[in-house]
């Protein structure tokens, strides 16, 4: 690579080594690489470790060992670099605060806000305190804001969740529509959802990551078997 | 600086009744300004970060760390703690007459 090159943005965590237990670890090699353009989905059983890899990547916790490296560079958190955005399991929007506030607060253009403001789902609730909305028009606020910010790569922790059908479209879409500009990480047990967005799924697994190549790889290690009919 | 003052408006109106309990606990008006710049503010942290831990996650997003809020957030208080201490020191000097 020449000095002219530019970069090429890249979000990349390995040798992940962490565990909550002196005695037992999570994770003992994870790794997972997200570039521009990429959907990826990041799938594992309960309490194997896929929230917690995506703290690390973001810098919230601290492992024993990790190797994190964004757009060529070496970092310890990514959360200071504003290039990497995290949506956590649990609401994180202030509460007290009206919807429109929260918009103005985390979106400094006018022209995304009002973009922001004008979806159906936000406009019909834009004047409510956070408090007041339902789950599922929270998480979508959420997942809304994190993908207008300015950051490359965005890894969202079961965006999902308790969301109607109808909500988890617009997410779908929503995703869909930010896929060219960022690199996203997905990480739902809801795998029918997640697996139609994705373009690489790494399965976690005692500790480690495994890359999946066919969907009906899966059946051997987290889903049940028949779940994805032999096309033959 | 938005963000800052967003983060520490919370922490500010908590700390004016903390601050205000623990000058009572003490019965002294004069120690208001020190509570409020120090143990105010600490215990205003650790509720906050105790019940609302989960809010921390708007700031890392946009790019802003727990060390680098609470640094800035302890420097806000610090300023309005001296005008605090200030306020109570004219007070003190010129007490409000009955007669």
């Amino acid at each position: 690579m020449t000095m002219s090159e530019p970069v090429e943005k890249e979000l990349y965590i390995d040798s992940v080594a962490f565990s909550y237990d002196a005695h037992k670890s999570l994770l003992t090699g994870g790794f997972l690489q997200c570039k521009v353009g990429d959907t990826v989905a990041l799938i594992g059983r309960n309490g194997s470790g896929k929230s917690t890899l995506m703290k690390i990547l973001f810098g919230t916790i601290k492992a024993k060992h990790s190797y994190i490296r964004l757009n060529g560079r070496r970092v310890k958190r990514a959360l200071s670099s504003k290039e990497v955005c995290y949506l956590p399991q649990d609401r994180f929007l202030p509460t007290a605060m009206r919807v429109s506030e929260v918009v103005a607060l985390m979106i400094p253009s006018i022209e995304k806000r009002n973009t922001i403001l004008g979806h159906v789902i936000i406009d019909r609730i834009k004047n409510n305190l956070v408090a007041d909305i339902s789950g599922g028009e929270c998480r979508f606020l959420e997942i809304m804001l994190l993908l207008n910010q300015s950051a490359t790569f965005i890894l969202l922790d079961e965006p999902f969740s308790g969301l109607s059908p109808i909500i988890k479209d617009e997410v779908a879409a929503l995703v869909l529509s930010f896929r060219k500009e960022k690199g996203i990480v997905i990480s739902d047990h809801d795998y029918r959802s997640t697996l139609s967005l994705c373009t690489q799924m790494v399965l976690l697994q005692n500790g480690t990551c495994r890359v999946i190549s066919d969907k009906r790889e899966l059946e051997l290690f987290y889903l049940p078997e028949g779940t994805f009919p032999d096309p033959t | 600086m938005r963000i800052y003052w967003h983060f520490y408006k919370t922490i500010f109106f908590i700390n004016i009744f903390l601050s205000v309990a623990l000058m009572l606990m003490l019965g002294n008006l004069t120690t208001y300004a020190a509570l409020f710049a120090t143990f105010g503010y600490l215990l205003s942290m650790g509720l906050l970060r105790f019940f609302e831990s989960n809010t921390m996650y708007l700031y890392y997003n946009l790019g802003y760390s727990r060390l680098r809020l609470q640094l800035v957030g302890f420097l806000f208080n610090l300023a309005i703690a001296i005008i605090f201490y200030g306020f109570i020191q004219w007070f003190i000097a010129h007490p409000i007459s009955t007669q």
